[in-house]
């Protein structure tokens, strides 16, 4: 399986980001402005085989899996059903449900809060300050 | 000498009179104990070296270098339990918050009286653990230093009378830095890799890292040698190391591994068994006042109230990568609250539990086979009860849950809704940072795998040494009770060299 992630899944990375946690007024930044998409693909190309296969898994499996619910895709769903469907999930009595969302959830926010854009967004010195 | 095996161009042979495998709590230790003594130490290390000049403050950078598998480790089982360990020259100890507390009375009685291990003594034991603490510099910290996290729990605990205080760490250099978890970055921790390893290469002990211990061979009923392989850029190296004494210290997951793939010890049904991990989970609230709880040593505190009950409580603080993980919110709400992530305050415990899971393997992996049992979930809805209960006497405005179906909580009147929700173990999220009891001490060769000397049953020079030997779950916090055994083996092995040497 390739290393890197397509430009369609860093897309998709980006998307889920956004819905995730949206820009407020309270905190401006969106992925693109931090080119998580990019981001993730560094961090992600230095993971084991198959955490890659897995989280790679989860992308699909949400992108596609909203058809049922939905009748579009996760990336065709306005902002209020994307968080409608990853918060229903990730509250879901479903276990598989559960870990595929907070799976691919967990590499993109785990890499969005640790980029220093966002963290001096948010009140974090900088670590060198630190 | 610390040596990168992958520098090598051919296989190599060397001989000594112990090798040691995995440099984490219990290889580290005895074996520069015995280097100390001067006997001639071989010890091998599958991660890679990182002094403290690599610590960068990145968690995402020190995690993919320092921890297994980016630290995506987890039990099989419901819930999943992420389950953490180190893979370099020092093992956990490198990557851990530096809590040392000592082996409580009531667990040792427990062992003797139990567990028949009549040799396990406070006597026989508390001169090694001194021995340990003074090395690392084991104290109390300064109240100071203690992240502002720490200190609203405490001083709330100690208000409504509950028993608390500062935990004692190895890390008298400390300057609060926050990152324990990450590699210390000023080298205040004392981690085995700027103490017993530097302290052992000093006295001639060798380290090859970047080499896994993978055969061990033995002649006559005797140990013989252990190969060791290494990845290079050019195939596969192996190392040949001829020993007479082996010491395997791979932590609680890979030792058992390493015996059941040498085929050691066939015959003990405990082998890979009576996996203890300590459960845990964390808390997080919302207070008017800033927290920062980047600020100060993370795990200071503790509250050990409960602990007869199997819950101990103390300080964690999580980067915001982490936090916004377990926060379980999606939207608006989740932007808005990681917005006011210099107010939020987390507070975790552990669970001393009566689930017992096993290990195995399909390769090389290994697979952690754990489902949490009834009294367990017990335990951490009371565990969770109470410190949304404490939280809120601290002043908090919000209390975020370990637990996705469950809402936040605003006040200390929604508590009820935690016991109300008819949680199950698959509801929590979990966390493990002290696996145990996988190569368990014993009398019993088919019940145990390890004697009182942490020798395997039946085979002569091998033994076990680190948190695998452990025949029950401790309730604390485990590094200074391995390193303790560690120091503990060192002597008996000194003082009966002659039988094996
Ligand atoms: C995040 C975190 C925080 C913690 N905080 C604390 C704390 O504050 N206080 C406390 O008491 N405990 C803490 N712990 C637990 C503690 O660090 C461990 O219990 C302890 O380090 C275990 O020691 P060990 O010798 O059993 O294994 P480890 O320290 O894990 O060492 C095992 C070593 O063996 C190596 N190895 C494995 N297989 C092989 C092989 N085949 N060949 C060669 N090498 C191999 C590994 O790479 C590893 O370096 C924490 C753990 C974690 C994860």
């Amino acid at each position: 399986m390739s290393v890197r992630l397509n430009s369609r899944e860093k897309k998709l990375i980006e998307i889920i980001a956004d819905a995730l946690t949206p820009p407020t007024p309270s905190f401006r930044l969106n992925a693109s402005d931090i080119a998580l998409g990019e981001e993730v693909n560094a961090v992600y190309s230095l993971h084991p085989w198959a955490i890659r296969w897995f989280f790679r898994a989860c992308l699909w499996i949400l992108e596609y899996l909203s058809v049922f619910r939905y009748g579009r895709r996760f990336s065709r769903l306005s902002q209020e059903e994307r968080e409608q469907l990853l918060e229903r999930w990730l509250k879901s009595r479903l276990y598989w449900k559960q870990t595929v969302v907070k799976f691919a959830t967990y590499v993109i926010l785990m890499t969005k809060y640790e980029n220093d854009r966002v963290r001096a967004a948010i009140g974090i010195p900088d670590r060198r300050g630190l | 000498m610390l040596i990168d095996a992958k520098t090598f161009e051919k296989n190599k042979t060397i001989e000594t009179e112990i090798c040691v495998i995995g440099s984490g709590a219990g290889g580290a230790v005895v074996a520069k104990e015995l280097a100390e003594r001067g006997r001639s130490v071989v010890l091998l290390e599958e991660g890679g070296y990182f002094s403290t000049a690599d610590f960068n403050r990145n968690s995402t950078e020190m995690v993919r270098k320092l921890y297994r598998d980016c630290g995506m480790t987890a039990t099989l089982g419901k819930p999943m339990i992420s389950i953490p360990h180190g893979k370099c020259v020092g093992g956990t100890t490198v990557i851990n918050s530096g809590t040392c507390i000592r082996l409580p009375d009531r667990v040792l009685e427990k062992w003797r009286s139990q567990e028949g291990l009549s040799d396990l003594t406070e006597e026989d034991l508390s001169p090694h653990t001194e021995k340990v603490e003074k090395t690392l510099g084991v104290s109390e910290p300064p109240r100071e230093l203690l992240g502002k996290h720490n200190l609203i729990v405490l001083d709330t605990a100690k208000r409504l009378g509950l028993s608390s205080g500062i935990l004692r760490r190895n890390a008298p250099g400390c300057k609060g830095s926050g990152v324990c978890c990450f590699g210390c970055p000023t080298g205040g921790k004392y981690s085995m890799v700027v103490s017993y390893i530097p302290e052992g290469v000093r006295m001639g002990m060798k380290v090859y890292y970047h080499c896994r211990a993978k055969k061990l061979r033995m002649r006559q009923g005797k140990i013989d040698r252990v190969i060791g392989v290494i990845s290079t850029a050019n195939g596969e190296r192996t190392i040949d190391v001829r020993a007479s004494v082996v010491i395997v210290s791979a932590g609680a997951i890979f030792s058992p591994i390493f015996l059941r793939r040498n085929r050691v010890a066939p015959e003990s049904r405990a082998l890979g068994k009576n996996l203890s991990i300590h459960p845990a989970t964390r808390l997080m609230a919302l207070f008017d006042e800033k927290v920062e709880s980047w600020r100060g040593v993370p795990q200071g505190t503790y509250i050990d109230e409960f602990s007869n009950e199997g819950i101990l409580f103390e300080g964690t603080a999580v980067p915001p990568s982490l936090s916004s993980v377990s926060l379980h919110r999606v939207g608006n709400e989740l932007t808005n609250i990681m917005a006011q992530f210099s107010h939020i305050a987390s507070y975790g415990f552990l669970v001393s539990e009566d689930t017992r899971g096993s290990i195995r393997h399909v390769g090389e992996k290994a697979i952690v086979f754990y489902q949490l049992e009834k009294k367990d979930v017990d335990r951490f809805i009371k565990g969770t009860e109470i410190l949304a209960e404490l939280f809120f006497a601290a002043g908090a405005k919000k209390v975020y849950l370990p637990i996705p179906p469950l809402p936040v909580l605003d006040n200390s009147g929604d508590i009820g809704k935690i016991r109300s929700a008819k949680l199950r173990g698959k509801d929590f999220e979990l966390f493990a940072f002290h696996p145990m009891g996988t190569c368990r001490i014993g009398n019993d060769p088919h019940h145990s795998v390890v004697n009182q000397n942490l020798e395997v049953h039946d085979v002569e020079g091998l033994f076990v040494c680190d948190a695998s030997i452990f025949p029950s779950s401790l309730g604390v916090n485990p590094q200074l009770t391995i390193m303790t055994f560690a120091t503990r083996l060192a002597n008996y092995l000194h003082q009966n060299a002659s039988r094996y040497f």
